[in-house]
Order: C-alpha cells, then sequence, then structure tokens
C-alpha cells in the first residue's frame, strides 16, 4: 500500500485494517475501503428542490389529482431506486413539498428525498400561486441559511411548479420577487403546465425557457425525470459548463409563447 | 535542497466531454539565487479557452518573478512583487482574447502563486484551491482563503480584478507546502472539518508534505515521488475527485518537521461529523445556537448553477457559472471555535477509547 492511500485503509482512531506489508488480500481490502474513508463524505453536495403543486379544484378534472399523487410516489421510488446514483446522492437530494388551493400549505418541510412521505392530495378551491412562490422562496432562504450555517456544499434550489391553471390570487410582488433571485442567481424556477394552462400569465412569473407543458397528465413520467435531473446534477462536472444529457419524456414539451 | 514535484491531470469529468481538456496549468521555476517560484491556475469551466487562460496566467507571472525579483528577502517587496505579476496576467490575458478576437471571460482562470526560500513563503491568490504550509514545528496551516462564489463550484477569476486578488505571507517558519487546485484543495481542506480547530484533513495531506513520511532528499526521489503521486490521483483511490487536479508539493530536505502527537494525525470521525451534520440540517426543533460541533462562522456560499430545460424536448442541463462573481459574505458567528474544538476531542477520545478497548480484546 502506498503511502497517499494510508487514510483509506484507517478507520477512526487510526486503526489500521491492512498492515502495509500485508500480502495481495490486503489490496482488496485497500479498495473496497476506498469511498468510504473520509474523500466519500467531503464530496457531498446538496441540491434543494421545492414542489410547488396546484391541489386546486380544476385538479380533479380528469383525475389529474391522482396522477399527480402517483407521480410523487414515482418520485421517490424512482430516486432511492435509481442504480445509478450511489446512496449519497440521494442523501443529498433535499425535497419539500408546498400544496396551494385552497389554500397555501407546506406538506413537507426540506426532507432528504429518502427519508420523504408523499403526502395523499386532494384537490378543493381556488388557486392561490402568488401566496406559494412566496412561501416557497422563504422555505429556500431558510434551507440556504442552514447549508451555509453548516458549512454545506450545494448548489442552486429549483422550485418546481405543478399547475394547471392560473393563479387566482395577487401574484405580481411573488413574481418580482422569484424574478429577482433568479437575476441575482439565488433560486431556478420553472413551470410544468398541465394542458390548457394559462400560458400567457405563467410567462409572466416564470422564465420561458422554463415554462413546459406536459401532456395526458403523464406525471409519473415528468417525475422520473425531474429525478434524475436532480441526481445528475448533483454528479454533474464540478468546474461547471458541462451539458447533461438526458432524455425528456415524450409528454413533457416546451410551448411556443409568441403571442 | 529545496525540492519540487507538479503534477496537471485531466479530471474524469472533463474526460468524459467530447473534446475535453485538462484546464488545470502548474509550473515551477528555481530562481538563480536558490528561491522557488510556483504558480498553479484552474481555467473556468464555462470559459471556452480557460486552458489557456489558465496556461497563459502561470507563464506571465512566473515570467515577471524570474526577471525582477530582488536581492534580499523582503516580504513586503515581494508581495509588491507578486502584485505586479498577477497584473501582468491578467493583460496577458485580455491581450490574448484580443488577439484571438475572443471574450475575455473566455480565458477566466483561478491563479495561486507562491516565493519560498526554504523558511519563508509569500503567495498570492484569487479564486478557490489554495495552499497549506507545514511549518518546521509539524503543525499544518493554511496559508489563503478559498473564495467560493454564488455557486459552490463558481468562483472569483484573475479577471475580477485587484479587489479579489489577496497576498500575504507565511507567519511560521516553513518547511514544506502544497498548493492545490479546488479538486484537490477541498479534500485537504474539505467542509465538514472547516468549522473545526483544523480544517485540514491532516492524515490525507500529510504524505504530500512531511518528509518523515515522505522520504526525498534528492532530485531523483522527487521524479519518483511525482510519478507515484501521478499515479495516485489516476488511480481508483481518487475517483471521488473528478474535477482536474493540479497539487505542486516545494520541500525543504534540510528541514524535518517535528511529530505532534498521535492525536494530532488521527483520520477524524466522519460518519459521526457527517451524522452530526445531517441532524442539525433537518433537525427544526433546536435553534443553530443550540448545537454543538459544526458551527461557527464560515464564509456564506451562494447558489450554485443547476440549471434544467431547453428551448426542445431536449436534456435537462446544468450550466456552468456566471462570470460575475461576488465575494462571498461572512456569516455572523454563532458558536465560539470552542465548540469545534470539544467535537473533534470528543471524537477522538471515543475513537482511541474504541482502538484501546480492540487491543484489550
Amino acid at each position: 500500500m502506498g503511502i497517499f492511500q494510508r487514510p483509506f485503509s484507517q478507520k477512526k482512531g487510526n486503526q489500521s485494517q491492512a498492515s502495509a506489508d500485508d500480502a495481495a488480500g490486503s489490496d482488496a481490502q485497500v479498495l473496497d475501503d476506498i469511498g468510504t474513508g473520509g474523500i466519500q463524505w467531503v464530496t457531498e453536495r446538496h441540491v434543494a428542490c421545492v414542489f410547488l403543486l396546484d391541489t386546486s379544484d380544476s385538479m380533479n378534472i380528469n383525475d389529474a389529482i391522482g396522477k399527480l399523487n402517483a407521480g410523487l410516489r414515482t418520485f421517490k421510488e424512482q430516486t432511492i431506486h435509481d442504480m445509478r446514483f450511489d446512496e449519497h446522492t440521494k442523501a443529498c437530494i433535499d425535497v419539500a413539498l408546498i400544496t396551494f388551493g385552497p389554500d397555501v400549505k407546506v406538506r413537507m418541510e426540506f426532507t432528504p428525498v429518502s427519508e420523504m412521505v408523499p403526502p395523499v392530495l386532494t384537490a378543493s378551491g381556488k388557486t392561490p400561486l402568488g401566496a406559494a412562490i412566496e412561501k416557497a422562496l422563504d422555505l429556500i432562504a431558510d434551507q440556504k441559511e442552514r447549508y451555509n450555517e453548516l458549512g454545506t456544499p450545494y448548489y442552486r434550489p429549483w422550485v418546481f411548479c405543478i399547475t394547471d391553471g392560473a393563479p387566482t390570487d395577487d401574484y405580481g410582488a411573488a413574481a418580482a420577487r422569484l424574478k429577482r433571485m433568479e437575476n441575482e442567481t439565488k433560486v431556478l424556477g420553472y413551470c410544468v403546465g398541465v394542458e390548457n394552462f394559462d400560458r400567457r400569465t405563467m410567462a409572466g412569473i416564470f422564465q420561458q425557457e422554463r415554462i413546459f407543458e406536459l401532456a395526458n397528465l403523464n406525471f409519473p413520467a415528468l417525475f422520473e425525470f425531474v429525478s434524475s435531473s436532480l441526481a445528475t446534477v448533483r454528479n454533474s462536472d464540478p468546474s461547471g459548463g458541462r451539458t447533461v444529457a438526458l432524455d425528456a419524456p415524450k409528454d413533457l414539451h416546451t410551448i411556443n409563447m409568441s403571442f | 535542497m529545496l525540492g519540487y514535484y507538479k503534477m496537471s491531470m485531466i479530471g474524469t469529468a472533463h474526460q468524459a466531454k467530447e473534446g475535453g481538456v485538462c484546464q488545470d496549468a502548474s509550473d515551477v521555476i528555481v530562481l538563480k539565487n536558490g528561491w522557488i517560484a510556483a504558480a498553479i491556475a484552474d481555467g473556468l469551466g464555462s470559459a471556452k479557452q480557460s486552458e489557456n487562460g489558465a496556461a497563459a496566467a502561470v507563464k506571465a507571472v512566473l515570467s515577471f518573478v524570474d526577471g525582477n525579483y530582488p536581492k534580499l528577502w523582503h516580504e513586503e517587496s515581494l508581495i509588491s512583487l507578486l502584485r505586479v505579476a498577477f497584473h501582468k496576467a491578467w493583460n496577458t490575458t485580455a491581450a490574448l482574447s484580443e488577439e484571438n478576437g475572443d471574450e475575455i471571460c473566455d480565458y477566466d482562470t483561478t491563479l495561486t502563486a507562491v516565493l519560498y526560500n526554504g523558511t519563508n513563503a509569500v503567495y498570492g491568490h484569487v479564486g478557490d484551491g489554495g495552499i497549506i504550509a507545514l511549518s518546521s514545528y509539524g503543525e499544518y496551516s493554511v496559508l489563503t482563503k478559498a473564495q467560493k462564489g454564488e455557486a459552490f463550484n463558481e468562483t472569483s477569476p484573475l479577471r475580477a480584478g485587484p479587489d479579489s486578488w489577496t497576498f500575504g505571507a507565511a507567519n511560521e517558519d516553513v518547511c514544506a507546502l502544497v498548493m492545490m487546485t479546488d479538486g484537490i484543495f477541498d479534500i485537504a481542506c474539505p467542509w465538514l472539518l472547516a468549522k473545526s480547530a483544523q480544517p485540514v484533513y491532516v492524515n490525507y495531506i500529510r504524505p504530500f508534505m512531511d518528509i518523515n513520511i515522505l522520504k526525498v532528499s534528492s532530485p531523483e526521489d522527487f521524479e519518483h515521488a511525482q510519478a507515484e503521486i501521478m499515479e495516485f490521483f489516476g488511480s481508483p483511490d481518487s475517483r471521488q475527485i473528478t474535477d482536474d487536479k493540479t497539487i505542486v508539493g516545494i520541500i525543504n530536505t534540510e528541514v524535518t518537521p517535528e511529530v505532534r502527537p498521535e492525536s494530532y494525525y488521527e483520520e477524524p470521525d466522519w460518519e459521526a461529523l457527517a451524522r452530526e451534520h445531517r441532524e442539525r440540517l433537518y433537525d427544526r426543533g433546536e435553534t443553530m445556537q443550540e448545537s454543538s460541533g459544526l458551527s461557527g462562522s464560515s464564509p456564506q456560499q451562494t447558489d450554485a448553477v443547476a440549471e434544467c430545460g431547453k428551448k426542445d424536448p431536449e436534456p435537462l442541463n446544468d450550466s456552468g457559472q456566471s462570470n460575475e462573481s461576488e465575494k462571498p459574505k461572512t456569516s455572523g458567528a454563532r458558536e465560539p471555535l470552542e465548540t469545534g474544538k470539544k467535537l473533534l476531542k470528543k471524537l477522538f477520545h471515543k475513537s482511541r477509547k474504541e482502538a484501546e478497548e480492540s487491543d484489550r480484546m
């Protein structure tokens, strides 16, 4: 064993697992230890994602709410069972859930995706998206403060909104705040609209290039895609600038915003 | 003698890209009076000519130092020398961009330079990565402050200008120092130890600096060490470091550092540190001030870029970096540094106790 590999054969307290003079068996043991030493812990990077979920009355149409519930379960299952990503990746994806309709509720504070308990959502009432965005940005600000307090490296947080309509509250201030935070590179906001959602209004809240339409209420496929994207981001090029290749589901497409 | 090794190696993340290149650069020169001058640079990932920017910056700094160093070691004069050298590097990258019809941001790079006479060291630095020094008393310390930008993987480039450049000198006599770009530096100075009394992962970095471990005393020894280091960073042992890797080690083989107590070199209890971190991160029942261990002030990171979505149903992407970087903000101190020290002691005490119990069995 080389001198540079010393930490990898040592548990806490420098208990050596292999002597440098051991024969071939010790090489396998050292190799087994690789990645279980300090390095895997210190390369941990977090990514926080808030899902803003429309639970207004219109989500009862065509059982969109049922499909959304299925999508949330898919998200968790996909993420924790995806063999492409190691345990550290799964541990570093922090998810929060906020629903809007009839009012704004934090269903889940930031939680590692492996510990996520997908709620069973029901739909009723109006669509207070403005208030939901404000709440999401507050949660993100708090989470970043936690990250910074503990020195946790993190990627830029996501706000991922899923809606089938348009906001029914005064969303102006929330939209301005989101836009400001995006311009300051403090957050990334995405919007996925169910077919016939109000594109024009959403274009006033989210960046046009980050608005998508989901056909066929294929929430499971959407959440599979988001899961893969989050985990891939987590494992992306550490020096930045790398395009990550992922296949978008066929039911997710961008929209023409020319009015 | 003053000996050195140097290595820059492409990371697996860049190897996987079509046309990927190593965006790091490094070089070492021995001045006529025996001093050593070294420089490393890490081209920013989003800058399309960053490998050329990094190479040009390193060359410009060392060239200027080589042609203008004073006869006597005088810290302030040498710091001024490095400051001008950084300007030269900046101007060189600007001229290069103009010559090639590119934007200057296309050549964005970090830059770290050091001058060492066998006892004293002065440095200049901008960006992430940095320098660790080993004193003749056997103590490891970080000379430079890693400048993290909006993203954990974003930083201030040379182009950010003199307000972002930092210069200084080692406070103690130095018998060895190591310069690293962030791929390795973030392991040698990991975030999990950032708030502890010893932010350096001593057990990891020691073999690269301490001649009690790294047996070097001749130029041939340094060549051999360089080859071993290259092999190490190209091996599965370093697979977790996917970024480009640069490490430059400069050692005074006439000075053997003191050996500290065994506890100084103990492997941190990473699982305990990570567990403590997770408990504090997700526990909403207590305030940050009430927790022990992972506390204290730290540079406040701003956000990393992880952008998804394109115009067509193309893959979700992550984009690289902003061209403008902000200096990291320092959060207010929440708990005294002593708390971090107590945790470290607790962890090491526990590990020693376990070791003793194990010996008895």
